[in-house]
């Protein structure tokens, strides 16, 4: 196996692991902010429980944004694996200095 | 049946709880936090693991393990926040259970003892009616009567001694869980704090009321609460009790750290930005802000009042107030409204203070978005009413204490709103120092018997006065109240309520003269008639300024009756 074929490899399966990883983190985040928590209003009171959920709702928004910053790496990480692609087309048909310039 | 302990003087209530669902919530937030560290060693594998030189991957790694890093601070409050709910949730299990299955059992004890003591009073009754005459058997039973009665009243005394000694220590260790997971909360983002802002975070997190809140405020040092309006000014912005100048202050640093750290995508987004130019271009003070709690965000808004005077130093808002008034939406409302409801405050204050120039009326009102409003689905439902009951309560106890009994409070609730209003004061089971409670369009208020928290009381509005009107047209309302489960009761019909006109009429101008009064042909506060969006009814709903219903209301709140 070339060192082309080994790296192409780490990449498809960082693509892969950066999805669901993030995927499944901020699908927690989203699950627990939108549960009763389960504290009530204890003889009338409110405070723990507006607190708790807006703790949680923080947490999600900021799982939210960090899972957006992940699709980014995920897309950056996409088109890098497509230049392999590309770069494999090319080796196959003829050297093109073209294809593998983002290399360098 | 109201009790209240001997000792602590507090009422014999449940504690609620749903240890299941904290045990729940406890668990997958655990779940969450490996989750996030899962996705840290992925990003971390491509910061340091990932083959190949380049532009492209250098930048993939570099950003890789900047995200890595970002997530830590995370990912530590959410482990911080579950041992809060693990530690408040073992609490509960333990101590509140314990609370809770006593009552039962002092409601007995609390019953034999009263009989026991009726017992006592026939006995005692018996023996003062004996005379000389009677014979020596008739006598000694008579005091052998007195005797048993005694023993009798002296056991159960005992007996309900014992079990509110045992009640009472349950509920203060399930009232010391409840201060401590607070004071969890507010340090679960890991700041070093000094001893001294400690301390102050757990003497106010513990306080069970207002005025023991204001009380600790009052006590703590310049330092300490300069410190607790740095570090965590949407604690204290929030906390009832806590001055409203100082809650105006911090809330206001609140949502500009908030802000500043966005965004945060729709509808908070939109949601801020209407909050921004209320509190810029409209003189809105925010007495209360909790940008994430699920599922909507909650606010309330003051206007009327100013935090600091033409030099610019810090005055008291309340100072020279007479009447504040507290509007509450219902179904949909959010703080996306707060435009028109922001006028209609405004508007409130205006009118009020003309009609009421005489009697030197000066009115500040707050536009109140504290709670997750009910949907088509929800609405039939009493559940948004108790949780935002609750909320509404805790505001009006907090506005209570901030302000002298000479002010003249009002509620005004519209659709749900007055659902939810009606069910904060009539069942409350402390005086929440309303005078005025207004419904229009209601959608029904409680009939008494679904309010979860306040047990299966009837509901009491003494010492408040009602008023209501219903346009003719608004079948939304009638709908609302007819097809509902627990708020069947038209306020119009409750004891004393004074029903007032919404549909249309001659109204004072102000300064002076009258003018015709818009009917309101709907449903709706401000716009849509029956409808969501009915565009060809504008400004004729029940809080828009040139209403008939409208005019009532600023003369209620002003003078104590519609025009």
């Amino acid at each position: 196996m070339a060192d082309v074929e080994i790296d192409k490899q780490a990449l498809e399966g960082a693509i892969v692991q950066i999805g669901s990883a993030i995927g499944e983190y901020v699908t927690y985040a989203n699950d627990i902010a939108a549960r009763d928590t389960g504290v009530g209003n204890p003889v009338g009171r409110t405070g723990l429980r507006v607190m708790l959920e807006n703790a949680l709702g923080q947490a999600m928004l900021e799982a939210r944004v960090q899972h957006l910053a992940s699709i980014g790496i995920s897309d950056r990480l996409m088109r890098i694996n497509e230049s392999f692609e590309d770069l494999d087309v090319s080796l196959s048909s003829g050297w093109d200095i073209d294809y593998v310039a983002d290399f360098a | 049946m109201s009790l209240t302990s001997p000792n602590r003087g507090w009422a014999l209530e449940k504690i609620e709880y749903d240890s299941g669902q904290l045990e729940g919530i406890h668990a997958d937030l655990g779940t969450l936090g490996d989750a996030g560290g899962n996705a840290q060693i992925v990003l971390r594998n491509i910061d340091g693991g990932l083959e190949g030189r380049g532009q492209s991957i250098t930048l993939v790694q570099s950003e890789s393990g900047t995200l890595a890093n970002r997530m830590n601070p995370t990912i530590a409050t959410l482990g911080r926040i579950a041992d809060v709910v693990r530690a408040y949730g073992e609490a509960v299990a333990v101590h509140a259970k314990a609370a809770n299955d006593l009552i039962d059992d002092i409601e007995a004890a609390h019953t034999a003892n009263q009989a026991a003591i009726a017992d006592l009073d026939t006995a005692e009754s018996s023996q003062r009616q004996c005379t000389p005459d009677d014979d020596a058997s008739t006598r000694a039973t008579a005091e052998q009567d007195v005797t048993d009665a005694e023993s009798s009243l002296a056991a159960t005394r005992s007996a309900l001694e014992d079990l509110w000694e045992r009640w009472e220590a349950a509920y203060a260790l399930w009232d010391d869980a409840y201060g401590a997971a607070v004071a969890g909360l507010v340090r679960s983002d890991g700041t070093t704090l000094s001893d001294a802002t400690l301390s102050a975070i757990d003497a106010l997190a513990n306080a069970d009321t207002p005025a023991e809140v204001t009380e600790i405020w009052d006590g703590l040092t310049d330092p300490q609460r300069d410190a607790l309006r740095r570090t965590y000014p949407e604690f204290i912005g929030n906390l009832e009790g806590v001055p409203y100048l100082d809650r105006m202050l911090a809330n206001k640093a609140a949502y500009d750290k908030i802000v500043e750290a966005g965004p945060y995508g729709e509808p908070l987004d939109t949601q801020f930005a209407t909050l921004g130019l209320e509190l810029t271009d409209f003189d809105g003070q925010l007495l209360m802000f909790n940008p994430f709690e699920q599922p909507q965000a909650t606010a309330a808004v003051m206007y009327g009042v100013s935090i600091s005077d033409e030099n610019g130093d810090p005055i008291d808002p309340m100072e020279g107030i007479t009447n504040v008034n507290i509007l509450v939406g219902g179904m949909f409302s959010s703080l996306e409204d707060l435009e028109a409801w922001g006028e209609s405050a405004r508007n409130l204050n205006r009118y009020a203070d003309d009609y009421g120039t005489d009697a030197g009326v000066r009115s500040a009102t707050i536009a109140w978005y504290g709670y997750d409003s009910p949907n088509l689905l929800t609405e039939h439902t009493m559940g948004s009413a108790t949780e935002g009951a609750a909320t509404l309560s805790a505001t009006l106890r907090g506005l209570d204490n901030e302000v002298s009994s000479s002010v003249t409070t009002s509620v005004i609730g519209h659709s749900y709103g007055s659902t939810t209003a009606f069910l904060a004061v009539g069942g409350s089971s402390d005086n929440l120092g309303v005078d005025n409670l207004i419904a229009v369009g209601s959608a029904g208020v409680p009939d008494g018997y679904h309010q979860s928290w306040t047990g299966d009381d009837a509901m009491d509005y003494s010492g408040t006065r009602i008023y209501a009107s219903r346009a003719p047209g608004d079948l939304v309302a009638r709908y609302g109240e007819h097809s509902s489960f627990g708020h069947g009761t038209n306020p119009e019909e409750l004891p004393g309520a004074i029903s007032f006109e919404s549909d249309g009429g001659t109204v004072p101008k102000l300064d002076g003269g009258t003018e015709n009064g818009l009917g309101t042909p709907g449903h709706a506060s401000h716009d849509g008639g029956n409808t969501i969006w009915g565009w060809w009814e504008q400004d004729n709903g029940y809080l828009a300024r040139d209403s008939e219903s409208f005019r009532n209301i600023a003369n209620i709140v002003a003078n104590g009756e519609p025009l």
